[in-house]
């Protein structure tokens, strides 16, 4: 399959899972101070594990 | 499956944390299959993380750069990546048009380009400026900067939620 085409099927999942499970960065922040409310801050959390398998085949974060 | 292994399951599914829970690995597995097809067009042949802000960010510059001085600068940016912005912008629009949502909409109480006009402006504006100064998005620094130790990207998600916390207390949650 060519790259760019993989990366809009990418795209395109990203928005439908944002969309259908209504995923918010923003309110997992707002979670933070909201007491009694982590369900976004939660899911935020579960990304950051999801992704955080990268270190098992030594990801270099990107000199920023 | 017997019938109460049937409810459990469905309860599960019913409860208020699945949909963040589903939504949270969906993301991070997506930001995960990124990682691993990069190579394809990363100009290193390495990996290279999601990030969706920084690109925009660069995409201005270069923008910015042809317009006004009709010179044709690379963005260090792969214009490839202009695939995954358009992808998701078509998702949207897709899951929108077949699940039949699709219509103007604005925060409760506010009416479209009127009451939340100065707020989308002045957000957007901030939003834009933070990418360029902190040198990436919240999806580049969050989930996949934080999840590959970058230093970097915990002391910008540090920024991150402490303008959060002045939002809150300047223009209330």
């Amino acid at each position: 399959m060519p790259a760019n085409v993989m990366l809009l099927f990418i795209g395109m999942a990203l928005a439908i899972v944002v969309r259908r499970t209504n995923y918010s960065i923003p309110a997992a922040f707002s979670d933070i101070f909201m007491m009694g409310r982590y369900h976004q801050l939660v899911a935020v959390l579960v990304s950051i594990g999801a992704f955080g398998l990268v270190n098992i085949w030594g990801y270099e974060p990107c000199p920023t | 499956m017997n019938v109460d292994e049937g409810r459990s399951a469905s309860s599960w599914v019913a409860s208020p944390w699945f949909k963040p829970i589903l939504g949270g690995l969906g993301v991070g597995l997506l930001g995960l299959l990124f990682y691993f097809v990069s190579p394809l067009w990363s100009s290193t042949g390495k990996p290279e993380v999601i990030s969706v802000g920084g690109f925009l960010a660069n995409t201005l510059a270069w923008s910015e750069k042809v317009i006004l001085t009709s010179s044709y600068l690379l963005s260090g940016i792969p214009p490839i990546l202009r695939f995954l912005v358009l992808g998701i912008v078509l998702g949207s629009f897709l899951d929108a048009v077949l699940s039949r949502q699709l219509t103007w909409k604005a925060f409760h109480g506010q009416k479209i380009l009127k009451d939340d006009l100065p707020y989308d402006i002045g957000g957007g504006a901030l939003i834009g400026f933070g990418v360029l100064l902190a040198n990436g998005c919240v999806i580049k620094h969050l989930l996949a900067g934080v999840p590959g130790l970058d230093i970097a990207s915990f002391v910008a998600v540090g920024g991150m939620i402490i303008g959060m916390w002045l939002g809150l207390k300047i223009v209330g949650g």
